[in-house]
């Protein structure tokens, strides 16, 4: 047990002295060389590519808090506004895969984000046993039987399906009250409005990966700079045509799509009462092809 | 605007490399630097590009000046009589001013006689103008796209009827997607306008609120059965050369209604 504690402080430790060591180099006090002489000394090892970028782009590398001044009150006024850096992202989420204390600052990061698109991708770079989830038994039992790994399988998995057994219902309601917990995502699926997100999500979930994230560059869901290059096609490529092909191929005619139309039929300005977003974008190219067939 | 940058990355340099000034005190020296351009709004957009440059989290945000409330009513009497008379369309044009909305403006130019448009001043009195003396305002604007010499003349009355912006590479990308719209006006001009907006409130381009006169939508309200047939009416010829101009340059950071159009076509 006192290892245990004293591991954690010396990984506290680690991490605010990382944090204020970054912060002397983001302030002009020391420059590129003693940083990483400092770091060395630690063994804190920064990803590779962070020394060959520019002076700029590494003092922007590790944040994603910006300072926002109002100048209509004369500068009386400043929040704090938190904004997605793929490098943060990308660098928390491969520690993530390994850490629950990683895990839960990139819960923490996308609960502060708020934003469901992100949210969606940021689950799919969260292992469930590195949640709160693995104290629960009997879902560590269901993540073993059906081979899922990270949370966005998990809840398209569990909720997304048509037909649940009586006995998952007890899993179903623990991951819903898990996203929507303050302290986790803050990602409420009772809300029609992300229901109707969450069941977009659910309806491409049969394409490949690859296919989802071109299609969602296309219509806004998420931009190039959310993805790595790797991990969309080209984006020339007309996305209807994209959506038509599967169509044609009755790839969508699934439980997936009566589960949308019921939840739309229930509720029936939900859509077009919405902002301007992607999955609407996309639900109406979607819908308006499928009607016209 | 290149030289308030120039001058701005001089004084970043001082206070990177000599001064060794915090993050905090940059911010500092540019709230001084601001007050004493008497908050120049060039000044201000040139700070920030600075400021992002180099690699600092802070901006400063320039609050949109926030118009008069839209007052549906108020709107659909002065809309529904502008048509027919100068002075409606006099108010029309103060009340578009007053709240201060390109969505409202660009849902409202079909309503504005060029002949009243010269009569009142606001555009010029030539040859063309007044040869399209009983169209209006939107077709003009469209018409004159391929004419660079109308095109201009269209462009400053615009900025006349309060898109103040409209020269700015957004506004002129929003105006390239409003013009392949028209295209589907042009084609039906019976139907095609209520084509047209539901497009627009689909896409969230337009609140459907100014579209709305009472009980009157003019829109269709179940647009999303025949959005793809509405689609396919735009001009494919315009829309290819719309998709070429922006295929490398619409990467929008907002959800604005009008990149989801295009990356939808």
């Amino acid at each position: 047990m006192v290892n245990k504690i004293n591991k954690s402080i010396k990984k506290d430790n680690m991490k605010s002295f990382f944090t204020n060591t970054y912060r002397l180099f983001v302030d002009n006090k020391i420059n590129i060389d003693e940083l990483k002489k400092r770091l060395d000394s630690k063994n804190i090892i920064l990803p590779s590519e962070f020394y060959l970028l520019s002076k700029p782009e590494q003092k922007r590398y590790f944040r994603y808090q910006s300072t926002i001044v109002h100048l209509a009150k004369k500068f009386e006024n400043e929040e704090q506004e938190v904004f997605f850096n793929s490098n943060y992202f990308y660098w928390i989420a491969k520690q993530a895969a390994k850490s629950i204390k990683a895990t839960n600052e990139l819960i923490s990061y996308l609960h502060d984000l708020k934003e469901v698109n992100l949210i969606f991708l940021g689950m799919q770079q969260i292992k469930v046993k590195n949640t709160k989830l693995r104290l629960n038994e009997k879902m560590m039992e269901y993540i073993k039987k059906k081979k899922i790994h990270n949370l966005y399988d998990l809840m398209i998995d569990l909720i997304g399906s048509p037909h649940f057994l009586a006995d998952e219902k007890e899993l179903r309601d623990k991951l819903i009250d898990f996203l929507k917990a303050e302290n986790s995502l803050g990602f409420d699926l009772n809300d029609a409005t992300n229901k109707f997100f969450f069941l977009m999500e659910n309806l491409l979930h049969v394409l490949p990966k690859k296919e989802v994230n071109t299609l969602k560059v296309k219509f806004l869901v998420l931009s190039k700079d959310h993805l790595r290059k790797s991990d969309y096609y080209d984006l020339h490529k007309s996305p209807r045509k994209i959506l038509k092909n599967y169509q044609d191929r009755g790839v969508f005619t699934t439980g997936a799509l009566s589960k949308l139309k019921r939840h739309l039929k229930d509720n029936p300005y939900l859509v077009d009462g919405m902002y301007p977003n992607g999955y609407m974008a996309l639900y109406y190219a979607f819908i308006a092809d499928s009607e016209v067939k | 605007m290149l030289d308030y940058y120039d001058e701005i990355s001089a004084l970043f340099d001082i206070y990177e490399n000599e001064e060794r000034l915090s993050e905090k005190a940059i911010c500092n020296k540019c709230k001084n630097l601001i007050k004493k351009h008497h908050f120049n709004r060039d000044f201000i957009y040139c700070i920030n590009d600075v400021v992002n440059d180099r690699g600092y989290c802070f901006k400063f945000e320039i609050d949109l000046e926030t118009g008069k409330v839209f007052d549906a009513m108020e709107y659909s009497f002065l809309i529904t009589n502008a048509k027919k008379s100068q002075k409606k369309t006099e108010q029309l044009i103060l009340y578009l001013k007053k709240v201060n909305d390109h969505r409202l403006i660009f849902a409202s130019i079909y309503a504005l006689k060029v002949e009243y448009l010269i009569n009142l001043g606001i555009i010029e009195n030539n040859k063309w103008t007044k040869a399209h003396s009983k169209n209006n305002f939107r077709d003009l604007l469209f018409i004159s796209a391929n004419d660079e010499n109308n095109y201009q003349l269209c462009i400053k009355t615009a900025e006349k009827l309060g898109l103040k912006y409209i020269k700015l590479p957004y506004m002129q990308f929003w105006l390239d997607m409003e013009g392949l719209l028209w295209t589907i006006e042009k084609a039906d001009p019976k139907k095609g306008y209520i084509k047209v907006n539901t497009i627009k409130v689909a896409f969230g381009i337009t609140p459907r609120i100014y579209f709305e006169r009472g009980e009157k939508k003019y829109y269709d309200a179940l647009g999303s059965k025949n959005l793809n047939k509405y689609l396919k009416l735009i001009d494919q010829k315009m829309l290819e050369i719309v998709k070429e101009k922006y295929k490398n340059s619409v990467e929008p950071t907002r959800m604005w209604g009008y990149s989801l159009l295009f990356n939808v076509l």
